[in-house]
């Protein structure tokens, strides 16, 4: 299922590098249910013959619930971080401003493509592909803080040798 | 729609399947460290328990692998001069019946495994007797080595204690 070296890092002597790429992979594991669950319409389009991923994506992002959803996301994710850590840090907050940014292009880029049949977006966002790349960056963001989360440093317990 | 959904579910399941194998468990045995004519194996039972697997690092602060090793807990005292009391949590690494008498050093703490009693015991490791069987001993109240009554066979041995957590 995984590339050779993937599954070399994870038979690794060295266990940080292991830690680190389990907590990778869990925490895309999270992100796949997480995606398979929320965007429904878009994955049943996936699914279909005839129904257009992109139409459906378009369709289903510019309504004010996919906007409530996706920041809902943002929300949870935060809760599992304040779960580890007990403050949050410039970075993670920087991260976070991005992520709650990208949201809401996502949402007004699509409501302009949706709504407007292309006419707003034809003269002031010539990108089509632009709520769909700010939506890779929100489920980055997702994915980032739930990895911090993961991956506490301090959760470890010293073992003394014997 | 439905084989949608249908296929969707099995994802999903896989997916969970899969979380919860990476995520493990550890079987937290409880191993015996006193007196074997005044063994307890319910409270041995009792000690046990199923648990998070835990992020360990060692003195330095660098992330520890624990593959082939198992997660114990000490009932009895009979290592206190070793700085194992009762209750205590260790590490041990598996070893294999081949590579013992390589890998196993004079005053290493063996894991053994009593198959007459049901139960595993921890002991200090002295020497090879003239079967190839391994000499061993515990400590008393006091904090004085007492011999094990019998040598045990290298077949008996589950590992070496490696650490304390």
């Amino acid at each position: 299922m995984f590339p050779k070296k993937v599954l070399s890092l994870l038979t690794s002597s060295d266990n940080s590098l292991k830690m680190k790429v389990m907590n990778v992979l869990k925490a895309l594991a999270w992100l796949l249910l997480l995606v398979l669950f929320t965007y429904t319409p878009i994955v049943a389009a996936m699914f279909m013959n005839n129904g257009s991923v992109v139409d459906s994506y378009f369709e289903s992002q510019h309504l004010a619930i996919s906007l409530f959803v996706n920041l809902g996301l943002l929300g949870m994710v935060l809760i599992d971080y304040f779960s580890v850590y007990p403050t949050i840090d410039w970075r993670v907050a920087l991260i976070l401003s991005i992520g709650v940014f990208a949201t809401f292009v996502v949402y007004v880029h699509c409501g302009i493509i949706h709504d407007e049949k292309g006419y707003l977006y034809k003269y002031i966002i010539n990108n089509r592909w632009l709520s769909p790349l700010f939506h890779c960056v929100l489920l980055t963001v997702i994915w980032y803080i739930k990895y911090r989360s993961l991956s506490k440093p301090g959760s470890y317990i010293i073992a003394t040798r014997i | 729609m439905e084989s949608i959904y249908f296929i969707l579910a099995i994802i999903i399941v896989l997916a969970l399947y899969a979380y919860s194998s990476i995520q493990g468990r550890d079987v937290v045995k409880g191993v015996e460290a006193g007196p074997i004519d005044k063994y307890d194996a319910e409270l041995i039972r009792r000690r046990s328990f199923v648990a998070s697997p835990l992020k360990i690092c060692d003195e330095n602060g660098n992330p520890l692998s624990t593959k082939g090793m198992i997660r114990v807990v000490v009932c009895g005292n009979c290592m206190k001069p070793k700085g194992i009391s009762d209750n205590t949590q260790l590490l041990v690494e598996r070893i294999e019946q081949a590579a013992l008498k390589s890998k196993l050093k004079k005053d290493d703490i063996v894991m053994i495994h009593l198959n007459d009693k049901k139960i595993d015991k921890i002991r200090v490791f002295d020497h090879f007797d003239d079967h190839d069987q391994l000499i061993t001993y515990r400590f008393d109240d006091m904090g004085k080595r007492v011999k094990s009554s019998h040598p045990h066979s290298q077949n008996s041995v589950v590992g070496v204690v490696r650490y304390k957590i």
